[in-house]
């Protein structure tokens, strides 16, 4: 007979109350799971869609943050053939990139002479093949909102530029509505901008190859996707290509500290006026978002702590109050206060780990479960459905955090019953 | 030259014990003096709140007196931290209750394992020596019982089993046949007169059943917190 087998034996005494204690740390550990799987799944997601959105870095000229957007066309870049072939052949950044592309922003006027329409588009010209890159990006294999039959038909079924059709151009449906072309097949637009030196404004006309969503309705409303070209000729007729930045896709997210800092060396060497802004700068709405859900996390943990420990301290104490006569015989043998905490420790302990070891085939359980139905909500900021997901196995962290943060707590649970079991007067026990 | 005498195993000096009673004190004992020789059999009788049972605690080191002092082994047990005072408990001292106070959850002989492990005997002697004794106690056959499967008779012979497996200096009993028939009660007591003859262990028994004090070699009576007759 040893410590551990009694406490284990203790355990089982009032087997209905043991097995409720059980399944309360059982929950609350699965629900760790479930939660931390959410949150991660979040944070997986929202680097994804910023990623998407802007690639893992972009490469401005210097004061483009402050003053360009008020004159983009001032501070674009030159020399982009240049700035890829030196980037790619860093023998820091080159190896960790998976795509170097650029991208010109330019806003003006769109017409439709056959609707006698009229609207005002932001627009972006890309280099056709390149952008669909950055688009799809999903390492993680997340669920993909074109994946999820109740969004298949806002998607465009083509690439949203095509090198074999340099007047090819993809407009938000918001737009489409808007101008009134939404029905038409192939519609001519006309797309006129202000040129940066003055003058008379620039005009270019386009096809629409297709209408596709985007998932924030603001650009969806706006948008206008060009090949670079085409948006280069729009803002600089006659001139080599502009960009308005430089854009990174990396192989890996955690790349990204590193190609910051070589990318500053390189500008400090070559004398570059570069500045550069990675994707949670280009999109603080995504990265506040994540400080909410954390503070949602640490905010349902503490509850779920604060319930556990009073689970426990519960169930201890109506074991100590039923025990106290044993206690007190347990102590004239010449058990020490300290053994007597040992003991309901012990117990908490194998509470802790049987109720532990339930909740993560429980959270498991559940977590496959959740991930093999088609439940679908719209995020913040979203126009089209996401499907709900728990990423648990994303991080062995999830498990272990989840499983060590339900059994702490539930032996910091037992230390305050055992505590006060241990500072019971042994005469006033045995009078029990 | 003749010998000196061997010194009491238990010397209890002018013992006082009170208790708050609300916003009232009660005074168990009123200073209480004796002394308990090495290997004896002694019974202590008085009517209910003489005073027996907290003399019993004093002498079992599991209570302290108001004022005065108990020396038990030659050891002021009042000059004792908490944690020696338990492990002088459980080299030295040995429990007979009166409701057996068994742990429920442990068989028969792990029962009488408890206080050996407790002394840091290992698991294999542990098991070894409850064996023996539950032989010499009769209980061979009920060694892997549960208190809960064993009859009150047998669970108090584990009690006797238990409290003697350390080979203490003292054994304490605080009506160990009150909750036992007659016959079964005077089969404990024949039991512990026979460990005490065998293992030389002091016996301090209170009791109210005259049939017990009839087989005590010394009787102390108590009344009020006094000891009338030692």
């Amino acid at each position: 007979m040893t410590a551990w087998s009694l406490a284990f034996r203790n355990v089982w005494r009032n087997a209905r109350r043991s097995v409720s204690t059980m399944l309360a740390i059982a929950l609350s550990c699965a629900g760790l799971m479930l939660f931390g799987g959410y949150i991660t799944w979040a944070h997986l997601a929202a680097e994804v869609h910023a990623v998407v959105l802007s690639g893992h870095l972009q490469i401005f000229k210097a004061g483009y943050q402050a003053k360009g957007s008020g004159n983009p066309a001032a501070y674009a870049l030159t020399g982009y053939d240049e700035i890829k072939k030196m980037l790619l052949g860093d023998p820091v950044i080159g190896p960790r990139i998976d795509l170097i592309t650029g991208r010109l922003v330019v806003s003006g006027i769109v017409t439709s002479a056959e609707q006698q329409t009229t609207a005002t588009f932001a627009g972006m010209g890309a280099f056709p093949g390149e952008i669909e890159r950055i688009i799809y990006w999903n390492p993680y294999g997340l669920t993909e909102a074109r994946h999820i039959p109740a969004n298949r038909h806002l998607f465009a079924r083509e690439p949203e530029l095509d090198a074999s059709d340099p007047d090819g151009i993809t407009i938000g449906e918001g737009l489409a509505r808007v101008l009134g072309v939404n029905g038409s097949a192939r519609p001519s637009l006309e797309l006129t901008a202000l040129p940066p030196s003055g003058g008379l404004p620039n005009m270019v006309s386009g096809t629409v190859r297709q209408t596709s969503i985007r998932a924030m309705e603001e650009l969806d409303n706006h948008l206008v996707v060009m090949p670079i070209e085409m948006a280069s000729g729009l803002l600089f007729p006659g001139e080599p290509l502009h960009v308005t930045s430089v854009q990174l896709l990396l192989k890996s997210t955690e790349d990204l500290p590193l190609v910051e800092q070589r990318i500053d060396e390189l500008a400090r060497e070559h004398h570059l006026e570069w500045e550069h802004r990675d994707c949670w700068e280009l999109n603080p709405n995504h990265a506040r978002s994540l400080s909410m859900v954390n503070m949602f996390f640490a905010f349902a943990f503490c509850i779920v702590a604060v319930v556990l420990v009073f689970t426990i301290y519960n169930t201890m104490m109506m074991g100590i109050v039923e025990r106290t006569r044993e206690i007190g015989a347990m102590r004239a043998m010449g058990v020490t206060r300290a053994g007597i905490v040992t003991m309901f420790v012990q117990e908490g302990i194998v509470l802790g780990l049987l109720g532990g070891c339930a909740g993560i085939v429980a959270g498991l359980v559940t977590a496959w479960a959740v991930n093999h139905s088609m439940i679908l909500y719209t995020p913040p900021y979203f126009n089209v459905q996401a499907k709900l997901e728990v990423a648990c196995l994303h991080s062995p962290m999830i498990v272990t955090g989840s499983f060590l943060s339900s059994f702490c707590v539930a032996v910091i649970g037992a230390l305050f019953p055992a505590r006060r079991a241990s500072r019971l007067e042994i005469a006033e026990a045995l009078r029990h | 030259m003749p010998d000196p005498s061997p010194p009491p195993l238990v010397r209890v000096i002018a013992a006082t014990k009170d208790y708050p009673l609300g916003h009232r004190t009660v005074q168990a004992l009123r200073g209480v003096t004796v002394e308990i020789a090495g290997g004896a059999f002694v019974v202590m009788q008085g009517p209910s709140g003489s005073g027996k049972t907290t003399l019993l605690n004093l002498i079992g080191c599991i209570d302290h007196p108001t004022t005065g002092s108990v020396m038990v082994a030659g050891e002021d047990v009042g000059t004792l931290a908490d944690a020696s005072l338990s492990r002088f408990r459980a080299r030295k001292l040995g429990f007979v209750f009166q409701n057996f106070n068994l742990i429920p959850v442990l068989t028969a002989a792990e029962n009488i394992e408890y206080p050996l492990r407790l002394n840091g005997v290992s698991v294999t002697e542990a098991r070894a020596r409850a064996l023996e004794m539950l032989d010499s106690l009769g209980l061979g056959a009920e060694a892997h019982q549960r208190p809960a499967e064993l009859s009150g008779g047998q669970c108090q012979r584990v009690a006797v089993g238990r409290a003697l497996v350390t080979h203490p200096a003292l054994v304490i009993a605080d009506e160990p046949t009150a909750n036992l028939d007659s016959t079964t009660g005077a089969k404990i007591i024949e039991l512990m007169r026979e460990m005490r003859d065998r293992l030389g262990t002091t016996f301090v028994i209170s009791t109210h059943d005259p049939q017990v004090a009839a087989l005590a070699e010394r009787r102390l009576l108590m009344r009020d917190g006094l000891l009338t007759d030692t």
